[in-house]
């Protein structure tokens, strides 16, 4: 064979090869970028967004009528993200004169459906509101509901992604000018990848010696970003470049626009990162995108660049630069004319840095609505699928809780010596068990070890009205005469039992009412001893806390522990007169789609009789008008006539009080995580931090309904015989009929059945007259 | 209720006797339990309860239950130990259909009715019918001697 055909078969080999390589390669190029592909379309075809629940603190009702003061409305407002307009209110917007404050509401879903804007004028007298009017043709409102605040978000563990998805339709003309222009001139000239602009960049870096122009896309932008990590391989820039062409070949150059301003990150607040315009006009102006100015516009679009190096809360005067730099290629493309661009140049970056974030400030109650969310919803339905949870969070009254606890714990550490003293604070509302807010320590900004939930304490003499009701429900009057004599319990292969008093002492034979009242552990566990250590524990169970305690007779004096929340669910049946509502935190849940996915609404059970009830109540009065918790009317007047109890546990390593007004129940437990003695009694501790909180409340004084069949007795709270209203000691106190000692009303109010003939008469004629 | 003749202006004394008007309940198949007028009283929200009463009325007449029992549990917000609304609550529950809840609603409005004796036996025959639903026929019985 002569070399040149040799040659030639080795060429033609070669070439074979060559071909069947690049054959090969050309499969795998091809396999990869349907891989690649169906990346993308899973991405973008599928849901293209985790969205965090959003929870919302229940709503402010605005009423003539109602005790508020005007700073107290502007403070919700400002949680609420509402701004302070100086010319024509825009929903979302307050004004404020004299005694008037002027806003407008922005639509909001509610379980009755979609509540549009209301444009109101909310007049005040004193700290009370006088009348509610529309701004705009002076029609008097009976009721008017504020959208509520945004106090939180429940996201996944690993990140913590936050957005407000927006259409196409709701992205505004002047960002997605001012947007392509500073970020993508060519975005509709090219199909992702822009040559031009590469040229472009490469050319200016070069001339700058450093990297002062990127060359990429929106689209590749919103690869980047959407599907691949910040590495800066080849092989990412090689991927990106693919995706970047796929994404181009599927999808409108609307889609494509719509997802970059829904997925571009703008800024963190503390941990939530904040991705989307919708969410950083939210964040940073308190306002829809819809309602930006042009400098706004520009500060956000100018941010894209670096959020953190060009944030105008920590770097006003870099944020600032660039935002004129933005707004001058606002003017070069036209998009505003010389005077916005002049107004836009002279307008202050303060909108922006003036705003707190309300979102998670409240991590207690937050805590606590996620642990009532999982008895429905799995965790993913609550990080992933944007539902909104509306809540019955009182900002106000939570306010209240934080500021006072703090306080009162910075004076007790003080007194004390104890450094480490916490405390933990429920409050609720009587009748329908609403938490209104909940306080798990003195940091209330710090998500950490919730004590109102998860903090199980002896609870001390806070157990005694449970036994008290037994007795009550067991034969016993308020005057029944109790032995309050040194007792021990001999229980076999086991230590003596020997109960003391708080003071050491024995105070002999006692009225009932006055061994609540003063909380004398002999009389106690004389009388639970007699009605049965079971049956109080019964007692406890139908009074809300539905688990099992060991029957030991140191039940009796509380040696069990509850948490705070427990405590709480405890005394809200005492409160309610006897029915169980389970306490809630939660109104009402909404998927993203505004359906009303669960309402939690009242229900109630009657678990004892008012008349029992009454007479516990009554006692509860007795407790703090002259008992242990007498020191409460140093803080708050005895005609509001307060219903409670104070704990005390063992060595003084539990402080409580729990007690209620007309209107509010609150639980106040103050210790030390170790469990080590803090140096308090109920009433030296608990019951201040309860007093300080709910008098800064608007409290009504306690009205105890009487139930048909209570008579009235003067009783002599020495000999605890029949007495009348002329002896100086006596004292007055209901009884069940049948068993008072000396009835006040010889006969009990009658049931309408039993009313006399006359009258039962007078009624039928009247009722006829209208049948 | 009966909501069209609702008028928070009524004069005073016309009010007082629609106090004692108790209207006869249709109780059979799927009538609409109804109430009587909501008394009115010198209150400083009175506004913002007939607001909500009266809306809650004209929910329960279109058979919009769910948004009734919203209603009023807004006004118990504001007024949480006016029996009327705790005894609207019942009324709700036994329109729909939950007849235990009215029971016990209804014998919560009457924990807080303390000398209404407008209101006591209508929330004792509202449990009454509730207990005859329920099938309860010795409670229904013992529950007809109480008014």
């Amino acid at each position: 064979m002569s070399p040149k055909k040799k040659t030639k078969k080795h060429r033609s080999l070669f070439s074979r090869v060559t071909i069947i390589f690049i054959l090969i390669a050309a499969g795998c190029f091809a396999l990869y970028v349907a891989y690649l592909d169906k990346v993308i379309l899973r991405k973008f075809d599928g849901k293209r967004w985790t969205l965090p629940a959003v929870v919302y603190a229940r709503p402010l009702e605005l009423y003539a009528g109602l005790s508020l003061s005007p700073n107290q409305l502007i403070k919700e407002l400002k949680l609420a993200g509402y701004r302070n307009e100086k010319q024509k209110l825009t929903p979302g917007g307050y004004s404020q004169t004299a005694e008037t404050v002027h806003l407008v509401t922005r639509d909001f879903y509610f379980p009755e459906g979609l509540q549009r804007s209301m444009n109101i004028s909310v007049t005040f007298s004193g700290n009370k509101i006088k009348n509610i009017s529309r701004t705009d043709s002076g029609e008097n409102v009976s009721i008017a509901r504020l959208d509520p605040a945004r106090i939180g978000s429940f996201h996944p563990k690993q990140h913590h992604e936050d957005r407000i998805v927006l259409t196409y339709a709701e992205l505004p003309e002047q960002l997605i000018k001012t947007l392509l222009a500073v970020e993508d001139q060519n975005f509709y000239s090219h199909r992702g990848l822009s040559p031009k602009s590469i040229a472009r960049a490469l050319w200016a870096n070069i001339r700058a010696g450093k990297t002062v122009q990127g060359g990429s896309t929106l689209t590749q932008q919103l690869v980047k970003n959407f599907f691949l990590s910040n590495q800066r391989t080849l092989r990412r820039k090689f991927n990106e470049a693919i995706m970047t062409l796929l994404l181009e070949a599927h999808y409108s150059k609307q889609e494509i626009l719509t997802a970059y301003a829904n997925e571009i990150f703008l800024g963190q607040d503390g941990a939530r990162a904040v991705h989307g315009f919708g969410l950083a006009s939210q964040f940073y102006f308190k306002r829809d995108l819809k309602d930006l100015s042009a400098s706004q516009t520009a500060l956000l679009v100018g941010m894209i660049k670096g959020p953190s190096y060009f944030d105008p809360r920590r770097h006003p005067k870099r944020a600032q630069s660039r935002r004129q730099l933005v707004l001058s290629i606002m003017r070069d493309r036209s998009i505003i004319d010389d005077n916005t661009l002049q107004q836009a140049l002279a307008s202050s970056l303060k909108e922006s840095t003036m705003t707190t974030s309300g979102f998670n400030r409240f991590p207690a109650f937050l805590d606590l609505v996620r642990r009532q969310l999982r008895n429905d919803y799995r965790e993913e339905d609550l990080t992933n699928d944007g539902m909104r949870i509306l809540t019955t969070l009182d900002p106000h009254v939570q306010w209240q809780v934080e500021e006072h606890l703090g306080e009162s714990l910075k004076n007790l550490r003080q007194s004390t010596g104890n450094k480490d003293l916490e405390g933990a604070v429920i409050v609720s509302s009587r009748e329908s068990a609403e938490i209104l807010a909940v306080a798990g320590g003195s940091r209330p900004l710090q998500a950490s070890f919730n004590r109102a939930l998860d903090a199980s304490r002896q609870v001390g003499s806070l157990i005694k009205p449970a036994l008290y009701l037994s007795a009550l429900e067991n034969k016993y009057t308020l005057a029944t005469a109790v032995d309050d004599r040194s007792i021990t319990l001999t229980n076999q292969g086991e230590k003596n039992w020997k109960p003391q008093n708080f003071d050491r002492k024995e105070h002999g034979r006692v009225a009932l009412y006055q061994a609540l009242a003063q909380s004398y552990n002999l009389a106690t566990v004389r009388v639970g001893l007699d009605v049965g250590v079971k049956k109080i524990i019964q007692t406890v169970n139908k009074l809300g806390i539905d688990r099992a305690f060991p029957p030991y007779p140191s039940f009796l004096l509380g040696a069990s522990s509850m948490s705070p929340i427990e405590v709480s669910q405890m005394y809200q049946t005492m409160a309610t007169g006897g029915f169980y509502i389970p306490q809630r935190a939660i109104n009402c849940v909404f998927a993203s789609d505004n359906t009303l996915l669960n309402r939690f609404g009242l229900s109630v059970e009657q678990r004892f009789t008012p008349e029992s009830m009454y007479l516990l109540n009554t006692a509860l009065q007795h407790v703090v008008s002259e008992g242990t918790g007498k020191t409460l009317s140093r803080f708050i007047p005895a005609s509001f006539k307060i219903a409670g109890k104070t704990g005390t546990s063992n060595d003084l390593r539990d402080s409580w009080f729990a007690g209620f007004s007309h209107d509010k129940l609150a639980v106040v437990w103050l210790g030390r995580d170790k469990n080590k003695p803090s140096g308090l009694t109920g009433a030296s501790g608990a019951l201040v931090a309860w007093a300080k909180i709910m008098r800064s409340l608007s409290l009504k004084p306690l009205q105890l309904t009487e139930p048909p069949g209570i008579l009235w007795s003067y009783v002599n709270p020495v000999t605890l015989e029949k007495s009348n209203r002329f002896h100086p000691q006596s004292i007055k106190l209901p009884f069940l009929q049948g068993t008072s000692p000396n009835p006040i009303n010889s006969e009990p109010r009658p049931p309408y059945n039993q009313l006399k003939k006359p009258i039962k008469s007078f009624l039928e004629k009247l009722r006829s007259l209208f049948n | 209720m009966n909501h069209s003749t609702y008028n928070s202006h009524l004069p005073l004394l016309q009010h007082f006797f629609f106090l004692f008007a108790i209207i006869s309940l249709g109780l059979q198949g799927c009538t609409v339990y109804k109430d009587t007028h909501y008394p009115q009283t010198e209150r400083n929200n009175q506004g913002a309860i007939d607001h909500l009463y009266k809306e809650a009325g004209q929910a329960i007449d279109r058979g919009k239950f769910n948004q009734a029992e919203i209603l009023i549990e807004r006004a118990l917000r504001i007024e949480p130990d006016n029996a009327h609304l705790w005894h609207s609550m019942g009324i709700i529950k036994f329109n729909q259909q939950n007849y235990a809840q009215s029971v016990q609603f209804g014998l919560k409005s009457n924990s807080l009715a303390a000398g209404d004796h407008s209101l006591t036996p209508k929330n004792w025959k509202l449990i009454e019918k509730a207990y005859e639903k329920l099938g309860q026929f010795d409670k229904a019985r013992e529950v007809h001697e109480k008014y």
